[in-house]
C-alpha cells in the first residue's frame, strides 16, 4: 500500500516537473512583444554633428527578444531618413524587474542637414529580410546651420544628466570666455509643452556661471518620461553664437513596477 | 493649584525626607532632581518658518577626478535625512517621530546609459537630491512623578537645527574640477 502511494507521488511529481520544463522552452522560444518608452523630447543639434540618443524599452523577461545586434541588419528613424543617418547602434541591458527587462537601444545619430522633424517611430530592418515599426513617442529633432565657432560657454556643475521627474529644464553654464555673455534664448519646442520666453537678455560676467530652471508654460504631466537637448542662443557684442548643452533625461531615475506597467499599457 | 502644589511638597518633605520645591520666576516648578521618585526626560519640536526645497550634493559616484568621455552607472543610491546644528541623537530621534520625517530613500539606475562628458576637462560622476528643508527648535522637558502627581518642567536649554529630509527627486550629473 504503502508502495502504491509512493509511486503515484513519483509519477505526479515526474508529470508536474515535465509540464514546468515544456513551459518554460515555450516561453523562452515565444518572441516578446516590445514596448519603447513614449517620450516627449526636443533635440536640438547643429547640422554635421553627432549625438547619441537612448531609447528604452521593455521585454518580458521569460520570452525571446527580437532585438539583438545579430539579428538587426539597418534601422531608420521614420520620416527623417533623409536627415537623420544612424551610424551605429548598440543594445545595453539594464536590470530586471519582476516580470521585464529593461533594455537601452543607443543609436548614434548623424545629424546631416539643417531641418526639422517630427519623429514617432524607429523601424528596424532585420537580417531575415523582415521589418517593424516601434512606437517611440514624439520626437523634435531641431537642427541647424553649423554655428559660428564659439567655444564661449561649457556645461555647468548643476546641469543635470538625469532626474527623477520633470519640473522644469534645469540649464547650468559657466561663461569661459575672456568676455561678458549675453544669454538671449533658451530653446525647448517640446511637442505638448510651451515654455515661457526669456524677459529679456541675461548677462553672465566673464569667469561666471549662469543656472536657471526653464519653467513649462501650462499644465503637464511631471512623471511623463522626457528628454530635452536645448539650444541656447547668446551674443558677445554685436556677434550672435549657438551652445547646444547635452540632453536631459526625465523620468529614468527610480523606475518602478507601477510607471513600467503604465508606460506598457501605452503600446499594448 | 500652586498652594495645593506647595502643600503637597511640604508634607512630602515630612513625610518622605525629600527637599521642598521652589516655583521660580517663569512659573514652572523647580524640582530638585535626585530627591524625586521618577523622573522622565522628553522633547518637543518646534518648526520655524516655513520649508523649502533645495538641491543638495549626496555623494561621488566614481572614485577619482579623470579626463573622461563617458560614464555608465547602474548601482542603486540612497540619500538619508541628516541634520544640522548641535542637536543630540534622542532629540533627531523625536524631531524625526513628532514631524514624521522620512529617514531615507533609495534610488534606483535600472535603466542602461552612457552619460557624456566633456573630456578636455577633469570630471566626476555625482549623485545630488532635492531635500525638504526646515528649521527647527526641540525644547527639552524633564517630567517628575512623585506619587500620583506628574510635574513637568521645561529645561532652559532649547537646540535649534536644520533638517535635511530627502524627497523623490534627485539629479545624476557630471561634476567637473
Amino acid at each position: 500500500m504503502r508502495n502504491k502511494k509512493s509511486t503515484i507521488l513519483y509519477s505526479t511529481l515526474v508529470i508536474l516537473s515535465s509540464i514546468l520544463i515544456f513551459y518554460l522552452l515555450i516561453s523562452r522560444n515565444t518572441i516578446s512583444k516590445i514596448h519603447f518608452i513614449q517620450f516627449e523630447s526636443y533635440v536640438a543639434a547643429p547640422e554635421k554633428s553627432q549625438y547619441t540618443i537612448d531609447l528604452v524599452y521593455f521585454v518580458n523577461k521569460f520570452q525571446k527578444d527580437i532585438i539583438e545586434d545579430k539579428n538587426i541588419d539597418k534601422i531608420e528613424l521614420k520620416n527623417a531618413e533623409d536627415v537623420l543617418n544612424i551610424s551605429n547602434f548598440s543594445i545595453i541591458k539594464g536590470e530586471n524587474t519582476n516580470k521585464y527587462s529593461i533594455k537601452t537601444l543607443s543609436l548614434e545619430i548623424d545629424f546631416l542637414f539643417t531641418s526639422i522633424k517630427k519623429v514617432q517611430y524607429v523601424n528596424i530592418y532585420f537580417t531575415d529580410g523582415t521589418k517593424e515599426s516601434f512606437k517611440i513617442g514624439q520626437w523634435i529633432f531641431d537642427i541647424n546651420s553649423i554655428p559660428i565657432e564659439g567655444n564661449h560657454l561649457s556645461i555647468g556643475d548643476k546641469y543635470p544628466f538625469m532626474s527623477k521627474f520633470f519640473d522644469g529644464c534645469i540649464v547650468s553654464v559657466n561663461n569661459t570666455s575672456q568676455s561678458d555673455i549675453f544669454i538671449k534664448s533658451i530653446n525647448i519646442d517640446l511637442p505638448n509643452i510651451k515654455f515661457l520666453d526669456l524677459d529679456k537678455s541675461i548677462e553672465i560676467k566673464k569667469g561666471s556661471s549662469f543656472n536657471t530652471r526653464v519653467i513649462p508654460d501650462g499644465t503637464y504631466n511631471k512623471y511623463n518620461f522626457y528628454f530635452i537637448k536645448p539650444k541656447i542662443v547668446y551674443s558677445i557684442g554685436e556677434v550672435e553664437y549657438t551652445f547646444y548643452p547635452y540632453g536631459i533625461h526625465y523620468g529614468l531615475l527610480n523606475l518602478t513596477e507601477d510607471a513600467i506597467k503604465n508606460e506598457i499599457n501605452k503600446t499594448k | 493649584m500652586k498652594k495645593f502644589l506647595t502643600m503637597f511638597m511640604v508634607v512630602s518633605s515630612l513625610t518622605f525626607g525629600i527637599s521642598i520645591p521652589a516655583f521660580a520666576a517663569d512659573g514652572h516648578i523647580n524640582v530638585p532632581v535626585a530627591s524625586v521618585a521618577k523622573q522622565f526626560v522628553s522633547y518637543k519640536t518646534r518648526t520655524i518658518g516655513s520649508s523649502k526645497q533645495e538641491r543638495r550634493f549626496v555623494k561621488y559616484l566614481t572614485s577619482s577626478w579623470v579626463y573622461a568621455e563617458k560614464y555608465t552607472w547602474s548601482e542603486s543610491q540612497s540619500s538619508s535625512l541628516s541634520f544640522s546644528g548641535s542637536l543630540t541623537l534622542d532629540m533627531q530621534k523625536a524631531a524625526k517621530l513628532q514631524l514624521g520625517l522620512t529617514n531615507s530613500k533609495t534610488y534606483t539606475f535600472a535603466v542602461a546609459t552612457q552619460i557624456p562628458a566633456d573630456s578636455s576637462r577633469r570630471s566626476r560622476l555625482a549623485f545630488d537630491c532635492e531635500f525638504n528643508c526646515q528649521d527647527i527648535e526641540v525644547d527639552e522637558i524633564i517630567t517628575s512623578k512623585i506619587l500620583n502627581f506628574t510635574i513637568s518642567q521645561k529645561v532652559n536649554s532649547t537646540s535649534a537645527s536644520t533638517y535635511y529630509e530627502p524627497t523623490e527627486n534627485s539629479y545624476l550629473y557630471v561634476k567637473y574640477n
